[in-house]
């Protein structure tokens, strides 16, 4: 087990470094000059070239890279000329946002579609499985920005239910619970729907495998049978789950930005519109290692559970 | 033809391979396919739609003699049923059918364009990677995994952002996002072909590589590749419209459908019924293109254990 | 094995059902968990409310992408200016924004009176007493040139070189300052210079205990300056509120406090206002202004000093001395077509300046619509239909650009109309204005034809420096090659002349150049459209891009659903 996890660590470094690699070539193709944009309207020229210094920007691309990386490795994420903060601190402030908003997310869509899934494996073929079929079917193809659009038309600006922008929680925390449900809805959609398919394929295949027969031939018990199909059948949902963390943080721009949520999402658009080169670097690393990581967990809870692929690895 | 259980002995192997036996043959398969998705009503509808859909997009000019991209400011927000705008015009008088039409091949462009070169290059390396294994294989994985470790959106985003707006900046950008999945896929579906018990029988038989590549090995990695390919467009589309939603990908006056949402959204007020449309339509196309693709797994599900 | 798919009948249906249920409640109960909190009062709990004429928690949502940083000068253009600015900080002389009779002009408010030396170089002002900053320490002239030095002085210890270079169009005519004694300070300039009044609007004096406490770079999170609201929250990028001063020399805000909200969507701010998240919208999607009207907002338009005014790029052919064809330009544009697609939230422009400004000339006709004589001038010009192709670059966004999709898609018909082609070139707001800031000129952007822009045309005298001049003083660049000395020469003396009859007339004739010249498209001007909750109330909307928060109170939160819970 412990073989397995230093294993799969070491495969996972070149991958960082190679993330590093994209997200600073990315950021640092952008056109246009941020040094004159940050000073506004009446800057004199001493004092652009000045930022630029300041910025690092006159600098060739390797060493600005390896420059980076130093800092990046010391914890120092950069300093935004246009928010006036170090990286680290923006990066700080609205992660626990999208966390929040994520996990929220995560678990209403994880959750609700085990739940569905199973419901629907078990009723295989009745109208109940179809409706939740269809009901899947329908949170996969909607386009989360165009339902973020009509919740908001609908139960924010026509009906007053929910508040239209923010978490509510700079007035106080009773206040975020009417402002994340409508982002909550909105974002969970598509993992409560793709989890619902996993698991009722999943649940279907296991349920009519051998192995179940035989173990009610061997004289189990039903809830040690369930909790053997549980394992088996769980395996799949836990790769798709690593993979909807990705998606719910991926996603989250544009949730966060129709629902003016202050998240990571909301902070690397805003950087991507004002050319805020510092941040978006900041940002997507940070985002793309915490998706690293968490699918390293998720691959290292798979291999406990299911000792098929502890095989394969060796 | 159905599939016979493989032979067991290793002389059994070698006659049969010689004889061609256990080699998957390409067209009756294709034909039996076709035979199992004709059974399966929703499939065929979903096809059907998928077909009307394109259709209507690349006969635009024979089914609207409106042009998409200029209109007269003074019609604009006209409902549905207006004299001469059977869907109306958007906020700035331009027809919405001709924009819907019009949109609608910006948006399968952009939802095929990608998810074919993508497939392309993603089989090709992982097949290979697949097939070869070792450190070539290890090398080309990691590089893929790499690129996989950015959530697809966010990937899209910051590609499309780097590279400047634009649709074809846009299409770029999810190409890049689709070839590690596809890689993924091939090289898994690959490594899983490879193992297998005739794969080996071959080998022993004396077959070359690219024999065993071209006979053996491609035509089972593309029934995966080509199920999982085919759920790839739905979802191109969608990248690929909310990009335009958030202004990195089409650009004025382009008529393409999430392009088309954005900038419906300050008249929700006038004409709620125009701003759902474009939505809509990415949703049915969506859904179509997902039904379709969920059918053809089901219709190409065989598998020679 | 069945094939059919049923479940074996051992696994009991005990324990799905168990299983079920469970699920089932736990689903029931947080739905019912987000219902009622949704019934607890959309807004989180109602803000206060004012009454008998005073009070209330004013909540705005500006179109800012970002808060305004409590810096001085703030940034965010004069949205920085208007919220957090002119709230939290005073300057030597302020504007009269109280009202709506007149653009308004610097009036006295941390310095009570001056004089003008004979020779026109030094003015000498006397400072207010009895002024504290927030923070209790006293306004003196210490604190005045305190602050002149951090804004102009590189060599001070306290210098903030990003708050240098956001004023320093302000301070090109500052040439020393000098303390008189606690409550007089004095000013000279490097020539005659009439417009002193109005840049010092535009110097705002922070608490130089907090400077030196905290230091430039901590400065943001403890701003601290004598204005008429105090700042009690601040959180970057999300919020900012400022509280009422109780001691403030100009007497307490009605107000109790203001709160900020930046959102740069204008869909999303009408939802805001709708869903009682916000009191106070800026600039509403011109689409949604019927609707709210019949719900009961009330909405705010008025001239005020700001166009859209794009810059031919008078470098290179062909606008290079070919003056008919840039006129041709001008009477191509249908101003009422584009009036029409805003909902009537701008209106033509005739000349740069709007009609009842002060520099605006009745003599001159200026342009309107006139495709005939636009294709006659065209020809004259030089260039037959189809034969000009012309590139325009323009922001896809950013706030005081009015609507730049549409109205430049509009322009592009109305150019095709009389056979030009234009290509469009959206860009990012911050791309256009460092345009501005380098220049047509450079080899980058040399391809732009025509430039976006969208000045305060007319807020204060000395902004035409920005646009006009040939030889901009402060070495900052000509970004469009604009060179006309008649607009040179009368631009200067105006500046010069403190009579402000001759210097307006100076202006006037300095229009009457640029006008017959054609130097810019005289496009639109703005209307300064707001929206507000009718529980807002004591508002005046001023000629101007700044307002006045003294006189608004909140009270009675009215109509709308509130059947919530």
């Amino acid at each position: 087990m412990l073989r397995i996890a230093i294993q799969r660590l070491v495969m996972a470094i070149p991958i960082l470094i190679g993330v590093t690699v994209i997200v600073f070539l990315l950021v640092n193709v952008l056109p246009g000059d941020p040094a004159a944009a940050i000073l506004g309207d009446n800057a004199t020229p001493a004092a652009r070239v000045q930022i630029a210094h300041q910025l690092g920007l006159d600098q060739p691309l390797a060493l600005r890279y390896l420059h980076w990386l130093g800092h990046i490795l010391s914890g120092n994420l950069g300093y935004s000329p246009y928010r006036q903060r170090p990286v680290a601190d923006l990066l700080t402030q609205a992660v626990g946002n999208t966390l929040a908003l994520a996990t929220a997310s995560a678990l209403v869509g994880l959750l609700g579609g085990v739940l569905l899934g199973f419901i629907a494996g078990r009723r295989r073929g009745t109208l109940t499985d179809r409706v939740i079929s269809i009901v899947g079917l329908s949170g996969l193809s909607i386009p989360s920005f165009f339902l973020a659009v009509v919740l908001l038309m609908i139960f924010s600006a026509n009906l007053r239910w929910f508040p239209a922008a923010g978490t509510g929680l700079d007035v106080s925390f009773v206040a975020f619970f009417p402002h994340v449900v409508l982002p909550l809805i909105a974002g969970s959609l598509t993992t409560l729907a793709i989890t619902t398919r996993v698991t009722r394929a999943s649940i279907v295949e296991t349920e009519g495998s051998d192995f179940v027969l035989t173990l009610q031939a061997k004289g189990l018990g039903s809830t040690q049978i369930s909790r053997h199909v549980l394992k088996n059948a769980i395996s799949p949902v836990l790769t798709t789950s690593g993979l909807q963390v990705g998606y719910l943080l991926g996603g989250s721009i544009l949730i966060e930005t129709i629902f003016s949520w202050p998240g990571i999402g909301m902070l690397v658009y805003n950087a991507i519109t004002t050319r805020d080169l510092i941040v978006v670097q900041g940002a997507t690393l940070v985002v793309a290692l915490t998706f690293v990581v968490v699918n390293l967990i998720v691959d290292l809870l798979q291999a406990t559970i299911d000792p098929r692929l502890r095989r394969a690895v060796q | 033809m159905t599939v016979e259980s493989p032979p067991r002995t290793v002389e059994a192997l070698r006659e049969a391979w010689y004889a061609q036996d256990i080699e998957v043959d390409a067209r009756p398969f294709w034909a039996e396919t076709w035979r199992r998705f004709r059974g399966n009503w929703v499939g065929v509808l979903s096809l059907a739609i998928l077909i009307l859909l394109a259709g209507s997009a690349v006969l635009a000019p024979l089914l609207t003699s409106q042009d998409p991209l200029v209109g007269q400011p003074i019609d604009r927000l006209r409902g549905l049923f207006s004299p001469g705008h059977p869907l109306g015009t958007d906020e700035m008088g331009r027809d919405m059918l001709a924009r819907l039409l019009y949109g609608g091949r910006m948006s399968l462009i952009a939802g095929f364009l990608p998810t074919l070169v993508a497939t392309l290059v993603g089989t090709l390396i992982g097949t290979w990677a697949g097939f070869v294994q070792g450190a070539v294989g290890t090398v080309l994985m990691r590089l893929m995994d790499m690129l996989y470790a950015f959530p697809a959106i966010l990937l899209a985003i910051a590609v499309s952002a780097a590279l400047g707006p634009g649709l074809t900046n846009a299409i770029v950008a999810v190409t890049i996002v689709f070839i590690p999945p596809v890689a993924r896929v091939a090289e898994q579906a690959t490594r899983s072909v490879v193992v297998q018990e005739y794969m080996e029988a071959a080998r022993l038989s004396g077959a070359g590589r690219f024999k065993l590549l071209r006979t053996q090995l491609l035509p089972n990695v593309l029934n995966d590749i080509v199920v999982y390919a085919s759920g790839l467009v739905g979802v191109a589309m969608v990248i690929a419209a909310s990009l335009s939603f958030l202004g990195l990908a089409s650009q004025p006056p382009t008529p393409e459908w999430g392009y088309m949402l954005e900038g419906l959204r300050g008249s929700i007020y006038l004409a709620p019924v125009l701003v759902v449309l474009p939505g809509i339509f990415i949703f049915v196309t969506s859904v179509a293109f997902n039904t379709f693709s969920d059918a053809l797994r089901e219709a190409m599900n065989t598998r020679l254990n | 094995m069945a094939g059919d798919g049923t479940l074996p009948p051992t696994l009991s249906r005990r324990t799905w059902t168990g299983f079920w249920k469970t699920a089932v409640l736990i689903t029931v109960l947080i739905t019912a968990a987000s219902l009622t909190s949704a019934c607890m009062s959309v807004a989180g709990g109602a803000p206060s409310s004012g009454k008998n004429g005073a009070g209330g928690t004013l909540r705005i949502a500006m179109s800012a992408g970002n808060i305004p940083f409590p810096t001085t000068p703030p940034d965010q253009g004069y949205e920085g200016y208007r919220f957090v600015g002119n709230n939290i900080y005073d300057g030597l002389t302020k504007y009269n924004l109280d009202q709506n009779a007149a653009i308004p002009t610097p009036q006295p408010a941390l310095a009570t009176s001056w004089t003008v030396s004979p020779d026109q170089l030094t003015w000498t002002f006397n400072l207010r007493r009895g002024v504290t900053f927030h923070d209790g320490t006293p306004f003196n002239a210490d604190a005045v040139i305190f602050q002149l030095n951090r804004e102009d002085d590189p060599h001070f210890k306290y210098y903030d070189t990003l708050a240098a270079a956001r004023l320093a169009t302000y301070l090109i005519f500052f040439k020393n300052w000098r303390k008189i004694d606690d409550y007089t300070v004095s000013i000279t300039t490097t020539q005659p210079y009439a417009w002193l009044l109005y840049d010092l609007a535009h110097v705002f004096f922070p608490s130089p205990t907090v400077v030196q406490t905290y230091g430039n770079a901590n400065y943001n999170q403890h701003a601290t300056g004598t204005g008429p609201f105090i700042m009690t929250k601040y959180i970057d990028g999300q919020v900012m509120e400022l509280t009422a001063n109780d001691h403030y020399w100009g007497g307490r805000p009605k107000l109790d406090k203001i709160v900020l909200y930046p959102q740069p969507v204008a869909a999303s701010r009408v939802a805001m206002l709708q869903s009682n998240g916000v009191d106070w919208a800026e600039v509403p999607s011109p689409d949604a202004i019927n609707q709210l009207r019949s719900q009961g907002y009330q909405i705010f338009m008025g001239e005020y000093p700001h166009g859209i005014m794009p810059r031919f790029n008078l470098f290179r052919a062909p606008f290079k001395g070919n003056v008919k064809l840039r006129q041709a330009l001008n009477f191509a544009l249908n101003r009422q077509g584009i009036t029409a697609l805003v909902n009537n939230v701008g209106y033509p422009a005739k000349q740069y300046v709007y009609p009842g400004h002060p520099n605006y000339d009745p003599a001159f006709p200026g342009y309107a619509y006139d495709p005939a004589k636009a294709k006659q001038l065209l020809a004259d010009a030089g260039y037959q239909p189809g034969q000009l192709h012309l590139k325009f670059a323009y922001p896809t966004g950013g706030s005081g650009n009015m609507f730049p999709d549409p109205m430049m898609q509009q322009l592009q018909a109305d150019f095709k109309a009389v056979g030009v082609d234009v290509e469009l070139m959206p860009m990012e707001w911050s791309t256009i204005v460092s345009i501005g800031l380098t220049g047509l000129d450079k080899p980058e952007w040399s391809n732009i034809d025509i430039l976006w822009s969208s000045p305060a045309a007319g807020q204060e005298p000395d902004g035409f420096m920005l646009n006009f001049l040939c030889q901009r003083p402060g070495g900052q660049p000509n970004a469009a090659g604009m060179c006309n000395p008649d607009v040179d020469r009368n631009y200067f003396a105006a500046s010069r002349e403190f009579d402000p009859r001759k210097s307006t007339g100076y202006l006037q004739k300095m229009m009457d150049a640029a006008l017959t010249d054609a130097d810019f498209l005289f496009w639109m001007h703005d209307l300064n459209l707001r929206v507000m909750s009718p529980s807002v109330h004591g508002f005046v909307q001023p000629k101007s891009w700044w307002v006045d928060f003294g006189k608004i109170w909140v009270g009675e939160q009215c109509c709308g659903s509130q059947s919530n819970g």
